[in-house]
């Protein structure tokens, strides 16, 4: 009787490991509607942390996508090149980690007259892309509509 | 509600974690009974800081696959303390206190010395608290994860008889000719893989509850050991799913979420002890 008993609990491990890939647990997530593919602006900061972690680890799944992200605006200068890099930081829920997804905003724009202090909320719309700098990869979203301030 | 988490059911990533959170959680509440009834429960805490030191290290080597080197290293310091009980000069709780801060102050203590991370202060808080480590998992993990939360579902079952009689009267064991060493060495592997693998769920600091909350639960209703075994794993797994849920749902940290509702779940037993006039 004990060991029919643990045999079930095995079965229940085993099914739930085969049901990965039989209900196709290991597919992507589904695209939106309204020229946004990937909606990150309505989902808790865990899970936007963590899809942005993956953004970062598999570019190549999202090259081409218009994803749409809130967060926190930040700028960052490099006094080596003088180039100006700004960002939408996403912290995670222990606010030790964040991500943060740099974004090029559409349209003439002059920093520092036209950007918000860093810190202050924002949601972006923007096709997302990668790049080559200095022999290394990084990701932004290039054409980002931006949004200053917190949307609902 | 439904809606809701449906749509958060979307990600690849937010199923992985579902399934790996289950399955850590059957396997840590089923030698969790074991681990409490031979006053090792504080095992869990001691091993998963010497996983954070071998993790510490094998990032300061640049190791590709960290767990090639955390696994033994674990295994090794779990055979250690598993064997302090027996003849041994150091006790079991004085040499798990030992072991475990001197694993976490080296381990911390490397990090910072070489470590060439950008954000160590986030990869630490990551390792000790779990942070979303659980929602970052990769595919090729979650079925490393699975494999090896399956075969330690499987010696549970298949050495069930002996582990009850290891775990209850090791005298009496050996004088029926069971192999505790054999046996000790077994249920000191199985939980360092747990310790290994739960570190993604809820980190390093917090394993110990995952260990030591159901069967404390289970032990204020039931008094068998299979009754408490079975109802341990139930709870085990309704808490982290439970857990993984809210935490999703409501963006808070992952792994406090289960414990708080593993702590949840042991003052509902608890209550339910008393209405039933138990022991609790």
């Amino acid at each position: 009787m004990k060991r029919k008993t643990f045999a079930a609990l095995l079965l229940l491990a085993s099914l739930l490991a085969a049901d990965a890939s039989a209900l196709s647990l290991f597919g992507k997530a589904p695209e939106k509607e309204e020229g946004v593919d990937l909606d990150l602006s309505q989902l808790s900061g865990t899970v936007v942390y963590s899809q942005v972690y993956n953004m970062m680890v598999t570019p190549q799944d999202y090259v081409g996508k218009t994803i749409r992200i809130s967060g926190l605006y930040d700028v960052y200068e490099d006094a080596g090149t003088g180039n100006t890099y700004f960002a939408c930081i996403i912290p995670d829920a222990t606010a030790c980690c964040a991500q943060g997804i740099e974004f090029l905003w559409a349209g003439e724009h002059t920093y520092p007259d036209d950007y918000p202090e860093p810190g202050c909320e924002m949601t972006m719309t923007g096709r997302f892309e990668t790049y080559e700098e200095d022999g290394a990869e990084y990701i932004r979203l290039a054409d980002a509509e931006v949004e200053w301030g917190e949307i609902d | 509600m439904i809606e809701t988490l449906g749509m958060y059911f979307q990600f690849p990533f937010v199923r992985y974690a579902l399934i790996v959170g289950v399955l850590i959680a059957l396997c840590s509440s089923l030698l969790g009974v074991t681990l409490v009834l031979r006053r090792f429960s504080f095992i869990g805490d001691g091993l998963s800081h010497v996983a954070f030191g071998a993790l510490a290290v094998a990032g300061i080597l640049n190791l590709t696959d960290d767990m090639l080197f955390v696994l033994p290293v674990t295994v090794l310091a779990a055979v250690l303390l598993l064997r302090t009980g027996q003849n041994t000069k150091i006790k079991g709780d004085a040499a798990i206190a030992m072991i475990s801060v001197s694993a976490l102050a080296i381990g911390y203590l490397l990090m910072n010395l070489f470590s060439t991370s950008t954000n160590l202060s986030g990869d630490v808080c990551s390792t000790l608290f779990g942070s979303t480590s659980i929602l970052t998992l990769t595919q090729g993990e979650v079925w490393l994860c699975a494999v090896l939360s399956i075969a330690v579902v499987a010696l549970f079952i298949l050495f069930y008889n002996k582990l009850f009689a290891v775990t209850f009267d090791e005298d009496f064991a050996r004088a029926s000719g069971t192999r505790v060493e054999a046996y000790n060495l077994l249920i000191a592997v199985v939980i360092a893989v747990i310790i290994v693998l739960a570190m993604n769920l809820v980190g390093s600091l917090l394993i110990s509850a995952l260990i030591i909350f159901p069967a404390m639960s289970a032990m204020r209703i039931f008094r068998s050991f299979r009754a408490v075994t079975l109802c341990s794993g139930v709870l085990s797994v309704v808490c982290a799913l439970l857990g993984i849920l809210i935490s999703i749902v409501s963006g808070t940290p992952v792994g406090s979420t289960i414990v708080a509702v593993n702590m949840a779940a042991f003052l509902l037993c608890c209550g339910a002890a008393r209405i039933q006039g138990g022991k609790a």
